[in-house]
């Protein structure tokens, strides 16, 4: 069977292969020792292109990718949608980061860490070279302990050396990329309390084991769930930008497309990907441009007062909800290639962008979503907007 | 019946034979069987299929994630000094079969992560500081024994296994015959997923699955898979409708196999929504598949089962929501809430570690310990050295170092509304109770409390809303309810009973809400007879009281009676009256309860 004895990956970093690739243009050049070969999963991800319907999943996740500091996209519904499929199939569109070769911290270059040995030549080694990889997409499983997931003790050093070395785990690995959590309403409420503080204020403080360490950790966080397992805890659900909600077709056409183009993929999946490269490449340059050009995106007055009507008409508390709308209609504005919002950004947007931040009224049979687009409808018509 | 008996052999060992063929690109398969010498020879006959070096573990619910997943080995690593991985039951099933017994047990993250590592093809290991992820490709039978409703495999996992099999009707008798008689002799071929399969198959197939009210696509993918399996086993290079038929069969059973059970009774509750016109054909049509069915003894052709697809899509469609909130509540647990039963906090899943012992007793966690023991061993060492005392081998722990595995226990309550559904107002208080469960449920959410409706009228009583934490689900269960008639409230009162020491069985805190005037008329054998009815009701009351069932009693009459204050007080339940019960106050009162329980 499987030899088991490899052990171990130096902490996050190797990780980061196993989840940023593969890229299918072949060009992340970093991937070279045996060890790494081992740990990568061997199987090739579903292209982003080939999941046939789900637009509103599709576009949330495309629309975080060009803005991060959204704050992520949730994904509930039906099993068997496709929605891990697409958050996997998310990486090999995401755009490159700036780091150091074997950084485990993902530093930006010009401003590392100050816990980062490696950045910092702490190591005793050379400052490594700079490289340019795919922002990591990491998953945190459900059954991950807390020491991996804001990073603990290295126990191989306290062994060997009685060194107390911080090893850094998935909230280090994450950073500047995206969090992956499947399941996530079945996330043990002592993991999901790690993850809030982290997730607003984007520094893990790691106090334990006689160690006390701290180090940026932004990321993007993507939740994916089936309802049905029961409900998220609204502390959590703020932290999400954006969120959708996505069924299973219902036409037999689009479902026969849907099990065709899986059943290809699973007959080759290189071949498979390969036939979406194209697609899959020109969806890559174009967040890459719409992250270019999302600074200069202008806002006009008539977007700002529909948002921010709509956000009072629905009684969103904060200004949580307005930002995001706002910035979440620049990002669909760059990756249309306009130069300013439309109210159409707000119309598309709104639901993703604010229902699930509205008091829940259990008693209000339509759900919160048809809420947002009833308030939506009697702003647009109503004198909301001149 | 013997020879539905043979007939379901036979088809559990074909399935047993698709799936040593198909292996983990079909998932795996459920099999709902008591234990017992059938499910033993049907297990044999699967292991005889698999070649000899393919693992075979079986394991049960209450095994820790963590084993699922694996994590550090304490012993190596000690010995070789260096963090050593002790691989996970998981990936120890690399190439092999995972056999789930009691798997309708399953906790909500134990299924969701088998699921994971199915779907991934391996497991994250992200435990006591390693990280890897762990290729493995296991095959899943789900041993089922539920025996209950509310027993059921978590739809994580049925979801993922394709093969269905149902061997209840399974004597003895049947299965001395071990050979498989729906397949030739032909060996499997390794390229069954090239088997041919015309476009009109592929678009029958997919409405049948549609019209069954299958939303999940993983059906649709099995349903293609186990067709050409089938066909690869028949030594036929393409699928014919034979095997077409088979393949659903195999795969949505339930809806297939007894149209006649499970239609009808929805179709009864929704004479008023359905056009008249549209029942005689209906049921002519549905009446000729089944006698084919039961004349022929042999499984129906794909014709057959495409034409009650079509019945039971126009029953769908007439029904809208409904018969899908009838199908769910055949399957209530979307969560596994069964479990382990945990009274006390000295048992339960682990949250974190602590250093003091949080209970005088409580578990080491030796990983912890180490984690804390191995940056002083330097400083020890030197420090005994200095002291002139022996130094040791290895490891010098102190108990500073201890650190306890902190547990927590389920201490999860289930509030169960009892309903009067009754007469003229019944719809009025159902309306309320229905309310009153959904707020119940939103306020609930970080005390991950459950909620469960149970509605008496008529002559007997119903499960309306499963226990569910979901608000999703109780909105779907909830949606159409129905009120009128006698008031049976000893009926009402047993099945909450039922459900109460169901729920404490799960290790969950039941809580009975008694919503009624005091009135009743029907006896527990359905007679109307006032006198009667009330002294059920007393006696029933007391078994609750002997039971140590938790309950409120909420008096909803306008002019309160003696019978209701009487009732309570032999529930030994806290008697409130509210007269006008709305769906706030009955919530607030419930959620008063629980905190102060």
């Amino acid at each position: 069977m499987r030899d088991t004895d490899f052990l171990k990956p130096n902490g996050g970093h190797k990780r980061r292969h196993a989840q940023g690739q593969p890229s299918p243009s072949g060009n992340d050049d970093d991937r070279s020792s045996a060890v790494d070969e081992l740990l990568v999963p061997m199987t090739t991800a579903f292209p982003f292109s080939a999941i046939v319907g789900q637009d509103s999943m599709k576009e949330a996740l495309i629309i975080s990718a060009v803005e991060p500091s959204l704050g992520g996209v949730l994904v509930m519904g039906d099993r068997g949608t496709g929605k891990s499929t697409a958050v996997r199939a998310l990486a090999a569109l995401l755009p490159k980061i700036q780091t150091r070769r074997s950084c485990q911290y993902n530093c930006p270059p010009d401003q590392p860490a100050a816990i980062c040995q490696t950045c910092n030549g702490l190591d005793g080694n050379p400052v490594p070279a700079i490289v340019a990889q795919r922002a990591p997409v990491v998953d945190l499983p459900l059954g991950a302990t807390e020491d991996r997931v804001v990073g603990a003790l290295d126990l191989e050093k306290a062994l060997l050396s009685g060194e107390k070395a911080f090893e850094p785990g998935l909230l280090a690995t994450a950073h500047r990329g995206f969090l992956y959590v499947d399941e996530i309403n079945l996330l043990e409420d002592h993991l999901v309390d790690l993850l809030l503080d982290v997730a607003a204020s984007g520094v893990n403080i790691v106090e334990r084991e006689g160690l006390s360490v701290r180090h940026p950790a932004r990321f993007t966080l993507v939740g994916s769930g089936n309802p049905e397992e029961g409900e998220l805890r609204p502390q959590l659900l703020d932290r999400f930008g954006l969120s959708v909600d996505v069924a299973s077709p219902n036409s037999v056409d689009e479902r026969m497309e849907v099990v065709r183009r899986r059943d290809a993929f699973e007959m080759d999946p290189d071949d498979f990907a390969r036939r979406w490269r194209a697609q899959d490449g020109r969806l890559r340059s174009r967040i890459n441009k719409a992250r270019q050009t999302i600074s200069s995106i202008e806002v006009p007055e008539e977007t700002l007062r529909l948002a921010s009507t709509l956000c009072v008409r629905l009684g969103v508390d904060g200004l949580r909800g307005e930002l995001t709308l706002v910035r979440a209609a620049r990002a669909r504005a760059a990756l249309d290639g306009r130069t300013h919002t439309d109210i159409d950004d707000i119309e598309a947007l709104a639901v993703a962008a604010l229902a699930h931040r509205l008091r829940r009224d259990p008693l209000d049979e339509a759900g919160s979503q048809a809420r947002v687009t009833r308030a939506l409808k009697e702003t647009l018509a109503g004198d909301g907007v001149d | 019946m013997t020879d539905e008996g043979s007939v379901s052999w036979q088809k559990a060992l074909l399935a047993a034979r698709i799936l040593a063929a198909g292996r983990s690109a079909i998932g795996g398969l459920h099999l709902r069987a008591r234990a017992g010498p059938v499910r033993d020879a049907w297990l044999d006959y699967l292991k005889e299929h698999l070649p000899p070096a393919a693992a075979w573990r079986r394991i049960t619910p209450n095994v820790p994630v963590g084993r699922l997943i694996g994590g550090l080995d304490l012993a190596k690593t000690l010995e070789m000094g260096k963090p050593r991985l002790e691989p996970g039951l998981l990936s120890a099933c690399d190439g092999g079969v995972l056999v789930l017994s009691m798997a309708e047990r399953s906790a909500g993250n134990f299924a969701a992560t088998i699921g994971a590592a199915m779907d991934e093809g391996g497991v994250r290991v992200e435990r006591n500081g390693l990280s890897l992820f762990q290729p493995t490709c296991f095959t899943l039978v789900c041993l089922d024994e539920g025996a209950d409703e509310d027993e059921q495999l978590p739809a994580a996992l049925s979801d993922r296994v394709a093969l269905s099999v149902d061997l209840s009707a399974v004597s003895c008798s049947d299965i001395e015959d071990m050979h498989c008689s729906l397949l030739g002799e032909a060996a499997p071929i390794a390229d069954w997923p090239t088997t041919k399969m015309s476009a009109e198959m592929e678009n029958a197939l997919e409405s049948a699955v549609v019209a069954f009210g299958e939303r999940s696509l993983r059906t649709s993918i099995a349903v293609r898979r186990v067709s050409r399996l089938i066909a690869a086993l028949n030594g036929s290079d393409s699928v014919t409708d034979e095997h077409a038929a088979l393949a659903l069969q195999l795969v949505c059973p339930m809806m297939v196999v007894a149209p006649s059970e499970e239609e009808k009774p929805v179709e009864a509750g929704a004479d008023q929504p359905q056009p008249q016109d549209d029942l005689p054909p209906d049921d002519s049509d549905r009446s000729e598949a089944d006698t084919t069915e039961r004349e022929s003894g042999e499984v129906p052709s794909l014709n057959d089962i495409l034409v009650a697809a079509k019945a039971s899509a126009a029953v769908d469609l007439s029904l809208g929501d409904s018969r899908r909130a009838a199908m769910n509540m055949r399957n209530p647990r979307g969560s596994g809430k069964s479990g382990i039963q945990i009274k006390s906090g000295h048992r339960g899943r682990p949250v974190g570690i602590s250093s003091t012992p949080p209970w005088p007793g409580a578990r080491l966690n030796v990983p912890a310990t180490l984690r804390a023991a191995a940056p002083w061993q330097k400083a020890r060492q030197r420090q005994r050295r200095e002291a002139g005392r022996p130094t040791r081998a290895r490891l010098d722990l102190r108990q500073s170092d201890f650190r306890y595995q902190r547990l927590l226990g389920r201490t999860e309550t289930t509030a169960i509304l009892c309903v009067d559904a009754s007469g003229s107002t019944a719809l009025e208080r159902l309306g309320e109770a229905k309310g009153a469960a959904e707020l119940l449920l939103a306020e609930c959410y970080v005390r991950r409390d459950s909620v469960a409706v149970v509605g008496f009228r008529g002559t007997g009583s119903d499960v309306m809303l499963p226990p569910t934490r979901s608000l999703v689900r109780a909105k779907k269960c909830l949606a159409s309810l129905v009120g009128g008639g006698g008031t049976p409230l000893a009926a009402g009162m047993v099945q909450a009973l039922h459900l109460a020491v169901t729920t404490a069985r799960h290790g969950q805190k039941p809580l009975v809400v008694m919503m009624t005037d005091g009135s009743t008329n029907i006896a527990l054998d359905g007679t109307a007879n006032r006198s009667r009815a009330l002294s059920d009701a007393q006696q029933v009351a007391g078994e609750f009281r002997a039971r140590g069932i938790a309950a409120i009693v909420v008096d909803i009459a306008f002019r309160t009676r003696d019978t209701t204050k009487s009732i309570a007080a032999s529930m030994d339940a806290d008697y409130y009256a509210l007269p006008r019960a709305d769906a706030h106050a009955v919530s607030s009162l419930v959620v008063s309860h629980l905190r102060a329980s």
